[in-house]
């Protein structure tokens, strides 16, 4: 589904990817670990389309198709979602037409009818209830004043209202609470099956309770240091990254 | 003579200005106007002075305009028919170039309880009135652009709403610039008299379709007497070169309510002064606006309000959405003299800058002699980055549709506090049609 060959990606003139190589099909859940700064936010923001990053080196496609000169939008209605590390605040834009919005702009990309208000209350509310946001933040404006916790929560109701064939979830399990934390692993998993896929970008072993990644990669300085399946975070956590860089 | 000339190209063919009108009041102003714009000059010369600190208006000194004395050859297919007939029901006059276009005016519905007459075409009931009320709010020897206007009074409008009537529908009055080979200027004039418990809508409209450097300099004064109520709905949308120097004078009386909404975007140089004088108890105002500026627009909404008596109240809440490398100054002076005790005066100015090449002074200003009072202000300035275009579009929302979006969303909270329902679709429609 997703493949990335030999990525090298700048910003300015600072060089942050330097050759990734990654291939994600479909079924598959991957999890990203690796110390601050090593460029995981680079990484899933370049697959979703961010725009200043450049692009040196490399591609990568979706499908088969290579997406680097499309819009993060255009990307998006193919089937990318990126859960943000920073869920960004929209003072002014109510919650319920951001999501109706983004709900129907990639119905409308599928050549499908958009929803009716009716049926678009419906699901929100069905949803809202299984990730457990107050539907007193559906009434307020995107992210406006909403604590680090229920930002993420945000991010996971539109994850699940979007159903994307690729999610990517950006640290979406750090600041969360206990419960919070298991509504991630919970939106994931009920996301998962045979036709979809999952980027996790982590730095905790702890969310992998939930969720058992099919590989786990260890980004370090631009490259990906280390790859391995499941026990591979679990030493991680006892051993640390000094461990990996020891070994290369 | 030689200095008006240097402005203003043909003022010696425009025939108005040789022939006295019918009205002494008007005569008068007109000499007083002259007077004080040859005495005191074009705005280039004052532009040092704290009032014009933030707007630089030296470019309308160093254009030359053009009077118009007759409608051109025009046609109303030209024009955006919507403007004009937004509500069937509603009464409407137009102006073209400054002259009534008879054409496209229809006051049939208008009820015996209303006077509506042009300058020109007025009776002695209207004299009266226009003798008693005309250019009594405005200051000619200490603004210049008031001076100028009246200097070339010439088809100007009187609206008198009788006693204790409600008049149901607005009065609507667009005034456009047309596309013409020159630049020109225009100077409407508005006198608005709202009699004892009298209740009204005036929508005035200023839109341009010229592609020269056109002036528009109007003039509104409006009183209100007791317990007098007017909505009053301004709307300009003028071209990316055209200067806009607008000037709103009321006079708020016992118990009367003036209700502003102000809309403005476009244009080169925007100027919207608004002055409210809060004269005797329990007057109160409530003042909306919304400003979009875009490529290299300036707008500055400038705002006076006097409040000389005790408890009176007024609002101002304004809000501003920046693009491109546009600027725009807010100004809100609220004034509380000693004796108005008990007075309540809030105002607030909010904006939206949508790109990092814009430009923004946002100064509201509280000045208070008496000790019994409740004011608040606050301006706050929010930056809308790559950032949220990211966000949204990673929703699958296009970049044209986030635009939208943020600006429909920022602009509700103003356009919500209109009270009539249609007036509120045709701003939100003019909303639409400008943010894409
Ligand atoms: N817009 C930018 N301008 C300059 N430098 C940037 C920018 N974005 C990222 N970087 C730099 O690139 C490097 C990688 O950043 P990135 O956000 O991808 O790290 P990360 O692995 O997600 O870190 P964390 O675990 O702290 O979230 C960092 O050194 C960061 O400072
Ligand atoms: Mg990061």
């Amino acid at each position: 589904m997703l493949q990335i060959e030999n990525l090298h990606v700048s910003i300015g003139n600072i060089k942050i990817l330097k050759g990734i190589n990654l291939s994600v099909n479909s079924g598959e859940i991957h999890a990203i670990m690796g110390p601050n700064g090593s460029g995981k936010s680079t990484l899933a923001n370049v697959i979703a389309g961010k725009p200043e990053y450049i692009i040196d080196e490399g591609n990568i496609s979706f499908n088969n198709t290579s997406i680097d000169n499309l819009t993060p939008d255009e990307r998006a209605n193919l089937g990318i979602f990126l859960a943000f590390q920073y869920p960004v605040e929209l003072p002014g834009i109510p919650m319920k037409q951001f999501i109706k919005t983004s709900l129907d702009a990639k119905l409308k990309s599928k050549n499908m009818k958009e929803t009716t208000i009716r049926e678009f209350n419906e699901i929100l509310k069905v949803e809202s209830e299984n990730i457990g946001i107050d539907t007193k933040l559906i009434k307020r404006s995107v992210n406006e004043g909403f604590s680090g916790g229920e930002k993420k929560r945000n991010e996971m109701l539109q994850m699940a209202l979007l159903k994307p064939e690729l999610s990517i979830l950006d640290e979406t399990d750090s600041g969360l609470d206990i419960d919070a934390l298991k509504t991630v692993g919970q939106s994931v998993n009920k996301l998962s099956t045979e036709e979809n896929a999952t980027l996790i970008v982590t730095h905790y072993q702890r969310l992998l309770n939930y969720i058992t990644p099919t590989k786990v990669h260890v980004l370090i300085d631009g490259k990906i240091s280390k790859s391995g399946d499941a026990q591979l975070a679990k030493d991680l956590e006892l051993r640390g990254y000094d461990w990996i860089k020891s070994l290369t | 003579m030689n200095k008006i000339k240097n402005h203003f190209e043909n003022i010696q063919q425009i025939k108005y200005l040789n022939k006295l009108s019918g009205i002494s009041r008007i005569n008068e102003l007109r000499s007083n106007g002259m007077d004080s714009f040859i005495n005191s000059g074009f705005p280039a010369e004052i532009s040092n002075s704290e009032k014009w600190k933030f707007s630089n208006i030296n470019p309308i000194a160093r254009e030359k305009f053009s009077l118009v004395s007759e409608i051109d050859k025009y046609t109303t297919t030209s024009l955006d028919n919507s403007l004009i007939n937004h509500n069937a029901n509603t009464n409407r006059l137009v102006f073209i170039d400054g002259q009534l276009d008879k054409n496209n005016t229809d006051i049939g519905s208008i009820s015996d309880d209303c006077l509506i007459s042009t300058f020109n075409n007025s009776d002695s009931k209207s004299n009266k009135i226009i003798n008693n009320n005309l250019g009594n709010l405005i200051n000619i020897e200490n603004d210049i652009f008031s001076a100028i206007n009246s200097a070339f009074i010439n088809d100007g409008l009187l609206i008198n709403i009788k006693k204790n009537t409600k008049i149901t529908g607005p009065i609507s009055l667009l005034f456009i610039t047309t596309n013409r080979d020159k630049k020109i200027a225009t100077f409407p004039r508005v006198l608005i008299v709202c009699e004892e418990g009298s209740e009204s809508s005036i929508i005035e409209g200023h839109v341009s379709y010229s592609d020269q450097p056109s002036l528009n300099v109007p003039v509104v004064e409006i009183n209100l007497n007791n317990r007098a109520s007017l909505n009053h709905y301004r709307y300009m949308i003028d071209n990316p070169k055209g200067y806009h120097i607008a000037n709103t004078k009321v006079s708020v009386n016992e118990k009367s309510h003036y209700n502003s909404f102000s809309f403005s975007t476009g244009s080169k140089i925007t100027r919207n002064e608004l002055e409210i004088n809060m004269n005797e108890k329990y007057s109160y105002c409530n003042l909306n606006g919304l400003y979009i500026t875009s490529d290299k627009n300036h707008i500055d909404n400038h705002i006076n309000i006097n409040h000389k008596n005790t408890h009176t109240k007024s609002n101002i809440f304004y809000k501003g959405i920046l693009k491109d490398s546009s600027k725009a100054v807010f100004s809100g002076r609220v004034l509380v003299e000693r004796n108005a005790q008990k007075t309540q005066a809030t105002q607030s100015d909010k904006n939206l800058l949508l790109s990092p090449n814009v430009r923004i002074n946002t100064k509201p200003s509280l000045e208070i002699y008496a000790d019994d009072v409740q004011c608040g202000h606050g301006a706050t300035a929010s930056y809308f980055g790559d950032e949220a275009m990211f966000y949204m579009q990673s929703r699958g929302i296009d970049k044209k549709t986030s635009e939208q979006l943020l600006i429909l969303g920022f602009a509700e909270e103003i356009v919500e506090q209109i009270p009539s329902l249609s007036i509120r679709k045709f701003f939100s429609d003019i909303l639409i049609h400008r943010s894409i």
